[in-house]
């Protein structure tokens, strides 16, 4: 039992020293200046546009997806699943490496769709916002596709009877039923985004003003200005805790 | 005006074969009756369009809404049917009102009318005005089911159909809510079809009864008819009668576990005969005397039903007997202990199977 409780302790730092240091690191007294920095601002207003955008994304392309993981049979659902969960378990940089080819110069699409208005997205803010929603998006569809799979049929099929077509019965029963699952998804889903750097960085580089999110921006300052790199690390921590404590019931076990 | 349901019905679920054929007039309200898990939800949800068929055909009021034959499906959506669905099935996110004023909201009707129409359709089925902005969970089970009356009927459908509608019901408020959907039920044009098991509702509710087992209809007809000519061991039960089955040949009876009654009948061929509980006579020993019946058995159970005591007796063919405490007294009567029956030919009622 006591050996238990030192491996649990030794488990419970490596988590939680880390944190610490950088709590212990902070330049408190110049955060203020740190944060509104124009490098920082022009990083904090990519990251908000960037990941709201990865977020909007995900909802209109990634809810449709989990209707169909919940509700159709076809061959090789199963299989499509673990396509679409991959992305969450992919090192992201490799991720990058894949749409690199595919949206790249000389890639699979890039190389006919590279003079359409909007493209080539490599190492542009529509690259940024594919690249987050890439790495993102299962955590939406998995949360939507278990909220649509507890929810009761029966309610669709009561809101049919009374005469109601088959996008109203979603927009008026099935969405708002589903509402928790689908706000704990985009919650966790932003979150990811926010704070994506691996296939960010591969697909679309750390151009500052276009590319250079908080995540690639600390890393861009850590070896120059590792006080500017800590107090942008600390408004990711807040987030960070901020979402946790919104999602707490759901997800801490705690009602 | 309203028309009349027409419905040959056949859905393949599973080990289930549901193959019935029911109809329907905006004159009368029906009880589909039978056991747990003979189709009868099955229909229902065919004839909402919920659960497609394998064979048959669905006409309403001349329109055909269900045609295998012809591949016409019409969705639930565009149907003029409406369900009151089992355990009330009420959109939990939102009021009562609003649950009501759902399906005239569905068919394009303005907020505030469909708001003011459901608040007459909630004060017809007796909600109390208090309970209007109540979600559902907070309605009791009489409560839910009042909306779920209210939100069917204020579709104004051509045909409604009710799946238990009182089973979600405790005891004490099921005679208020049976009263209440009698009355709706009387006032509505619509072809009324009730799903029950219960066959206290279903007399108290119905015109007719249709009883469904094993996914086939066994019987169609009156109350009085059902009960009085059952034709099922399921039908007998619920009426509290003896009901056996055989083949009449002269004046015998074989039935068909292989026991023979004595009957006074004109009847030849498949027959059943029904034998009231209180024709059925105990004794302590093997009678003597003019009963032309006369088998032993054991009393398997024994039960208190108003003055009167059921035995069960195991016999062949086993029967249930009705005495008066008193006389199961006097006989000594023990459950798993012997006792002799006897029945009179002329109190077998036979009639043709």
């Amino acid at each position: 039992m006591r050996r238990v409780t030192v491996l649990a302790a030794v488990a419970g730092a490596v988590m939680v020293l880390p944190l610490l240091g950088l709590l212990q690191r902070a330049p408190w007294s110049t955060m203020a200046t740190e944060l509104t920095s124009p490098g920082a601002r022009d990083a904090l207003r990519l990251s908000v546009v960037c990941s709201l955008g990865a977020l909007t994304v995900a909802l209109v392309f990634g809810v449709p997806l989990a209707w169909i993981l919940a509700r159709a049979t076809f061959p090789g659902r199963s299989v499509l699943r673990a396509l679409v969960i991959l992305p969450m378990v992919l090192p992201p940089v490799v991720g990058g490496v894949g749409l690199l080819s595919v949206f790249g110069r000389r890639g699979l699409l890039g190389a006919h769709i590279g003079s359409w208005p909007g493209f080539p997205l490599p190492f542009t803010t529509g690259g940024v916002i594919l690249a987050q929603a890439f790495v993102a998006m299962p955590f939406l569809v998995i949360a939507t596709e278990a909220g649509l799979r507890q929810l009761d049929r029966r309610y669709e099929e009561a809101a049919a009877t009374l005469g109601a077509r088959p996008w109203h019965r979603f927009r008026t029963v099935t969405l708002p039923l589903v509402g928790p699952s689908l706000a704990a998804g985009a919650a966790l889903c932003w979150a990811r985004a926010l704070g994506e750097f691996g296939a960010t960085v591969t697909f679309a580089g750390s151009l500052p003003g276009r590319t250079r999110t908080l995540p690639t921006a600390i890393y861009a300052d850590l070896q120059v200005r590792p006080e500017g790199a800590i107090a942008l690390s600390i408004l990711l921590l807040a987030v960070a805790l901020a979402v946790l404590v919104a999602l707490r019931g759901r997800w801490l076990g705690v009602s | 005006m309203n028309g009349a349901l027409a419905a040959d019905v056949g859905v393949r679920l599973g080990s289930l074969g549901l193959d019935v054929t029911v109809d329907a007039s905006p004159e009368e309200v029906v009880a589909v009756v039978g056991p747990n898990g003979a189709g009868k939800t099955t229909l229902l949800r065919a004839l909402a369009g919920l659960t497609r068929l394998d064979r048959g055909r669905v006409t309403l009021g001349g329109s055909v809404i269900d045609d295998v034959a012809l591949a016409v499906r019409v969705p639930p959506e565009r149907r003029p049917v409406a369900v009151v669905f089992q355990g009330s099935v009420l959109f939990p996110h939102l009021s009562a009102l609003d649950n009501v004023a759902y399906g005239m909201r569905a068919r394009g009707a303005r907020r505030a009318d469909a708001r003011r129409r459901a608040r007459d359709w909630l004060e017809r089925v007796g909600l109390g005005a208090e309970h209007l902005e109540s979600r559902p969970a907070h309605l009791s089970g009489g409560q839910a089911q009042r909306v779920a009356l209210a939100r069917a009927l204020a579709t104004e459908p051509e045909l409604l159909l009710l799946d238990e509608p009182l089973s979600a019901v405790d005891a004490g408020a099921k005679g208020q809510l049976r009263r209440m959907l009698r009355e709706q039920l009387a006032g509505s044009p619509a072809v009324r079809l009730i799903v029950t098991h219960d066959p206290v509702d279903a007399m108290a509710l119905a015109d007719r009864l249709v009883v469904v087992e094993d996914g086939r209809v066994t019987q169609d007809g009156t109350l009085v008819e059902v009960t009085t000519r059952p034709r099922s061991a399921w039908v007998a039960q619920l009426a509290g009668l003896n009901l056996f089955r055989g083949r009449v040949d002269d004046t015998n009876l074989v039935l068909d576990g292989g026991a023979a009654l004595t009957v006074a009948t004109d009847v030849r061929g498949p027959a059943f005969a029904l034998v009231h509980p209180r024709a059925v006579t105990l004794h302590r020993s093997r009678p003597e005397g003019s009963a032309r019946n006369a088998w032993s058995g054991e009393a398997s159970g024994m039960h208190l039903q108003g003055d009167r005591m059921r035995v069960q007796v195991d016999g062949s063919p086993p029967i249930v007997a009705e005495v008066t405490p008193a006389g199961a007294t006097e006989l000594r009567l023990a459950e798993g202990g012997p006792v002799w029956v006897s029945v009179k030919a002329t109190e077998i009622d036979v009639y043709p199977g």
